[in-house]
């Protein structure tokens, strides 16, 4: 036995799944019990390897299978909405028409809460009016919106685009858009660098048009 | 494997098809390989949430590099090492909730796997035992080598294979398979 001839017989232990030593290693195997045992260990880890292999993953089910090529197909709609120019920017004017609606909806009762009425409960009364007032107008404008429109929209606002997205989830979502402070219920109101704000925080940068639109209305 | 049937073209037909526009040729591919993407990701990641979400993610990623397929390795080699990349990095990362990690006790109390009445009698209790083991010490191997003892014992890969995926030496990756192997006996010394 030479230290070639165990170092020849370990290489073959790296690869013990490619099938049975060859005639030299199983003679060397035969005549060092330092290989034949280090042989022996590697197999048994590698059986219970295999048997582990078995058991080790869980199937997720054939309802999930069922599922799983419409889902990967739903992903690649979302990010062909989003990233393919040619569709992406008619649709992003949409969504961001959504949004826009959205905002005049919500935008001066979030910002501008009613005042409390001398009685201090008739201005929860014309609160609780007014954002009744609010949801209508956003849900029906979510109504008409255009299905891809929604998905983008949805993105935009950092909500699952697979969630059925209702005024509660969009106005969740609003509140976390940065306020300007001079918002008072219309765009004409923001200063130009609030406005640009927030553009880039609806990721509408490449909107250039709805830009183009907003500095009319401004001016 | 999840082939649909023998008569179903061979994958570079399939690629060659989507990439003239048939995206039908697509969905076969996912419906041949979801399953090994998702045992894949799941055995590197051990979380069934992070093996769906990485074995869709992996066919988005080829769907949109697909046409940049230059067939130097096997469609296959080419999706796992995408699915192996994502779940190492997500592995990684701390955002992994590990898997379901039973113990043996929850086990016994529980009875055999999938058979909440089934009493566990001792072959099954060491089985068990062996099992929750070996996962243990795979989880706690180095990130290569981990990936390596996946693609090679569990998924049948050949090194050369490995190699690609890993982007390393068929050397290299025989060495790592080594390591993994020569860890997983010394943890599981006392009871193999």
């Amino acid at each position: 036995m030479t230290r070639l001839d165990c170092e020849r017989a370990l290489r073959h232990l790296a690869d013990p799944l490619a099938g049975p030593p060859d005639e030299p290693v199983r003679q060397h195997l035969h005549s060092c019990a330092s290989c034949a045992g280090e042989m022996r260990a590697f197999r048994a880890v590698l059986e219970a390897a295999a048997d582990f292999r078995q058991s080790d993953v869980p199937d997720p089910g054939e309802p999930y299978w069922n599922r799983f090529l419409p889902s990967v197909r739903a992903r690649i709609a979302l990010r062909q909405d989003a990233g393919m120019p040619s569709e992406r920017h008619p649709r992003r004017i949409a969504a961001a028409a959504v949004l826009l609606m959205i905002l005049a909806a919500y935008g001066a009762l979030i910002l501008h809460p009613p005042a409390p009425g001398p009685d201090g409960a008739a201005g929860s009364v014309r609160a609780g009016a007014s954002l009744d007032e609010a949801g209508r107008r956003v849900d029906d404008a979510l109504r008409r919106m255009p299905a891809a429109s929604g998905e983008v929209a949805a993105d935009m606002l950092g909500l699952d685009p697979f969630q059925e997205i209702g005024a509660g989830e969009i106005l969740d979502a609003m509140k976390e858009i940065e306020r300007p402070p001079s918002l008072s219920g219309s765009w004409a109101g923001l200063e130009d660098d609030e406005l640009e704000r927030l553009l880039d925080r609806l990721d509408l940068s490449q909107t250039l048009e709805l830009r183009a639109e907003l500095a009319a209305e401004k001016s | 494997m999840d082939h649909q049937a023998d008569q179903s073209p061979a994958d570079e037909e399939l690629v060659r098809r989507f990439c003239g526009g048939d995206e039908a040729s697509f969905d076969l591919l996912v419906l041949r390989y979801r399953k090994e993407m998702y045992r894949i990701a799941y055995r590197i990641t051990g979380n069934h949430a992070e093996a769906d979400d990485l074995a869709q993610e992996t066919f988005c990623r080829a769907y949109t590099a697909l046409r940049t397929f230059r067939g130097e390795s096997s469609l296959k080699t080419w999706l796992c090492r995408i699915v192996s990349n994502l779940s190492l990095n997500v592995a990684q990362s701390a955002r992994v909730i590990r898997r379901d990690a039973a113990t043996v006790e929850d086990l016994a109390r529980a009875g055999a796997p999938g058979t909440l009445q089934t009493p566990v009698g001792d072959t099954a209790m060491i089985r068990l035992e062996t099992n929750a083991r070996l996962r243990q010490a795979i989880e706690s191997l180095p990130r290569k080598q981990k990936s390596t003892l996946i693609l090679r014992a569990f998924e049948g890969l050949q090194y050369k294979e490995i190699a690609r995926v890993m982007g390393c030496s068929t050397g290299t990756a025989k060495a790592n398979f080594f390591h993994a192997v020569s860890f997983l006996r010394r943890e599981l010394k006392d009871i193999l």
